[in-house]
């Protein structure tokens, strides 16, 4: 600090004035706006349930109203993403705040051994979509899909949807086609309720994360060639046997 | 008394499991003009190397012994009893080479299990698998439920050798739906055709309003109708029939599996008119008997999880599993792992014990049969008269099957033999599961499962279970299919044939 402002001004009002500026510039930097996770973020589809709270993915939704440390939507978020030299979002916040809106990633291998902790508790798997869409039976909006595991544990789940969000589906798992890998997220049901008792998930939010492929499998005579060989042998040997048939009588 | 195979006796097995495998190649056509027609190139030119492997290997058994010979009762005991194992090695080729399976022996189990009827499955990735290899394994359930022999009888197979009547009852079956063996197997096939065709219609439509694809559909409803006519239990989606989500097919497919589990014989009966029969029939008495009591405690043992307190839940699932498990089909329409933590074991144990009864003799249900049981109770009222009535008494114990008959000593102790053999299989399977460090009431139920041919399993036959345990179980599907006695008195000649003492006395 210059000599001609250490003689103007007192000690006490110079400490005073640093506090104050100091304090501004705090004020300043917390009023900048900025982006929750997930904004400017194409393809998650993951919308946040109305009402509902999510600590570390597990819900207890009758203590959501109770819960006001992790309240879902877009309130103390600060608008607005950083974003780098070309002016592209940056799809990872680091200045997001931690809340409550993590989700616990399942594995559906876990689920397909899983025990009466798993029940009623909010979940998000990843899947292939195996089979084919079935029509809920006394409900014609929703519908069941069954979803594999992708880890080669070959373990599914069983998946209650809108039919509108299956619209993403392009392609059901099958011989020659590999399905469309889903993420969903809803609530597990080890003993459904709703649905006479069987494992399921009620899906809340679903997208895509890869589109299905049809594996095409040329003709090729190649591989038909041993199979014809024994065949004609086997023939050949058929043909024998009943000439010393013929003989012996 | 116990006679040794000779080399003629060898030869001339030899020769008709030849004939019979020949007759499994001819099979092996069905999945490779299904895989052709699909265009499902790999999956077609395996089952034309498979078919190509068992014929060439069936017809090299056929020169041990050209001329074709009449078979005796110990040389049909011996063909019956080694046709399942000899059918399902050759068989297993073409499922192995499909990568669906990570070992031999995996593909081994399974084609023992669809042959048996048992419906246990270890398959990896079911729902990928080809259409041709889906049809090759419910022919295998179709084949092993009717009879291996009852198809082949039926076909003229085994030509005009005579050879019928022994190979006939040492597969199992005692009664002549019509005096005539061959006439017998042709209205076994012919009753099957007619119900899997109606069942197919009807589950084919129910599956297109569901959503399903109508190729799809029919080849789905074609499936799961002949696996639940012959109580098989293996179905083309590994959710096994919680997968349709329908309680129309799940209605249909009860009636299915009972009317599967009824024998044949009252098949018959029921369809020359004569419903009386059926009423009658001290089976048809005791099976009624014993679920209303196994539905009454298994609701009851139900009931008190607090997950499934729900009435309707307990009446729809409970009430498939009881039937799946009395028919001894397998199907299930909840998951494995519900049957292990959602259901008490009040209720996982009442399943074991309605698989270990089983259904109808004569029928392709498996499990102890209700017939027995029944001549047992027969036999304890019989004690018990006895025990009250004065010494000069005769006591006379009358029941009803085909007619009216006496219930006599030999009929009550064939009763007992084979449901103390199937007891104590039942515990040794139970045993050999709990020495590979499985759960106890999981390893008896896994035993019952497969001796009973039930299928219902908890986890432990999975992929990758141990290879001994593996063995027992199919040794134990194996048992269970033949109903001891054929099987014993096989193992008896082998062991006596290779007794050098025996060779010593007969020379």
């Amino acid at each position: 600090m210059s000599s001609w402002v250490r003689r103007a001004v007192p000690h006490c009002v110079r400490a005073w004035w640093a506090v104050i500026t100091l304090s501004c510039v705090v004020a300043l930097s917390l009023s900048v706006p900025l982006p929750a996770y997930g904004d400017d973020n194409p393809g998650t589809g993951i919308e946040e349930p109305p009402g509902e709270t999510l600590d570390a993915g597990v819900v207890e939704p009758d203590q959501a109203a109770d819960n006001g440390e992790g309240e879902a939507g877009s309130e103390g978020q600060p608008s607005g993403l950083p974003t780098d030299g070309d002016g592209n979002a940056n799809d990872i916040n680091f200045q997001q705040l931690p809340d409550s809106s993590f989700i616990y990633d399942t594995a559906i291998s876990a689920l397909a051994g899983a025990d009466s902790y798993y029940n009623n508790q909010m979940v998000q798997v990843t899947g292939e979509v195996i089979g084919d869409r079935i029509n809920a039976e006394f409900d014609p909006d929703h519908c069941w899909i069954t979803l594999q595991a992708t880890d080669g544990s070959s373990a599914q789940v069983i998946a209650y949807l809108t039919k509108d969000q299956t619209s993403g589906i392009d392609s059901y798992g099958a011989y020659g086609r590999r399905g469309t890998i889903l993420q969903v997220r809803g609530t597990y049901y080890l003993v459904c309720p709703d649905h006479e008792g069987i494992s399921d998930i009620h899906g809340d939010a679903v997208s895509v994360v890869s589109a299905g492929e049809v594996i095409e499998t040329p003709f090729r005579w190649s591989v038909f060639i041993p199979g014809l060989l024994l065949v004609l042998i086997g023939v050949a040997l058929v043909v024998f046997y009943r000439y010393l048939q013929e003989r012996q009588r | 008394m116990w006679q040794r195979f000779t080399l003629y006796d060898l030869r001339v097995i030899g020769h008709y499991l030849g004939v019979l495998l020949q007759f499994s190649a001819i099979l092996m056509a069905v999945p490779l003009v299904v895989g052709l027609a699909f265009g499902e190139w790999e999956p077609a030119s395996r089952y034309l190397l498979g078919g190509g492997i068992a014929l060439i290997a069936g017809t090299l058994l056929r020169f041990l012994q050209v001329a074709p010979a009449r078979l005796g009762r110990r040389q049909a005991l011996a063909v019956t009893g080694l046709a399942w194992i000899i059918l399902a090695l050759f068989a297993s080729i073409p499922m192995w080479l499909s990568g669906h399976y990570t070992t031999y022996l995996d593909a081994l189990f399974d084609c023992v299990s669809g042959l048996t009827t048992t419906g246990a499955s270890i398959i990896v990735d079911l729902d990928h698998l080809s259409v041709a290899d889906n049809m090759f394994r419910f022919t295998m359930i179709l084949f092993g439920g009717l009879g291996l022999i009852v198809i082949a009888l039926s076909f003229g197979v085994f030509g005009k050798s005579g050879s019928g009547a022994s190979l006939f009852s040492s597969e199992g079956r005692s009664e002549h739906v019509v005096p005539n063996v061959v006439q017998t197997t042709q209205f076994i096939a012919r009753i099957t055709a007619i119900v899997v065709l109606i069942a197919t219609s009807i589950i084919t439509v129910l599956c297109i309003i569901m959503g399903i694809e109508p190729v799809r559909a029919l080849l789905q409803a074609f499936w799961v109708s002949i696996s639940g006519f012959v109580t098989g239990g293996f179905t083309p989606m590994s959710s096994s029939i919680l997968y349709y989500h329908s309680f129309a097919i799940e209605l249909l497919l009860m009636i299915l599996m009972i009317l599967g589990s009824i024998s044949f014989v009252v098949h018959s009966e029921v369809w020359k008119g004569r419903i009386k029969v059926f009423y009658r029939d001290i089976e048809t008495k005791t099976m009624i008997v014993w679920i209303i009591v196994a539905t009454v405690v298994f609701t009851a043992a139900l009931s008190v999880s607090p997950l499934f307190s729900d009435m309707l839940a307990i009446l729809r699932r409970g009430l498939f599993m009881v039937i799946s498990a009395f028919t001894t089909t397998g199907f299930q329409i909840i998951t494995t792992n519900q049957l292990t933590t959602a259901f008490t074991s009040g209720a996982f144990l009442t399943i074991a014990m309605i698989m270990a009864i089983g259904g109808g003799a004569g029928s392709t249900a498996g499990g102890i049969k209700a017939s027995r049981v029944g001549i047992i109770f027969k036999s304890i009222t019989s004690t018990i008269k006895e025990a009250l009535a004065p010494d000069s008494a005769r006591i006379i114990v009358p029941y009803y099957h085909l007619g009216r008959r006496i219930l006599t000593p030999e009929i009550v102790r064939e009763a007992m033999t084979v449901f103390v053999l199937f007891v104590v299989t039942y515990v040794i399977g139970a045993l050999a599961g709990i020495a590979h460090g499985y759960d106890a009431s999981q390893a008896i139920f896994e035993s019952i499962a497969m001796t009973s041919n039930g299928g219902l399993v908890t986890g432990i036959v999975s992929p990758g279970m141990p290879v001994s345990l593996e063995l027992i179980y199919m040794a134990q599907m194996w048992v269970g299919r033949l109903e001891f006695v054929t099987l014993l008195a096989l193992v008896v000649e082998i062991v006596v044939s290779f007794n050098p003492r025996r060779w010593k006395r007969q020379s």
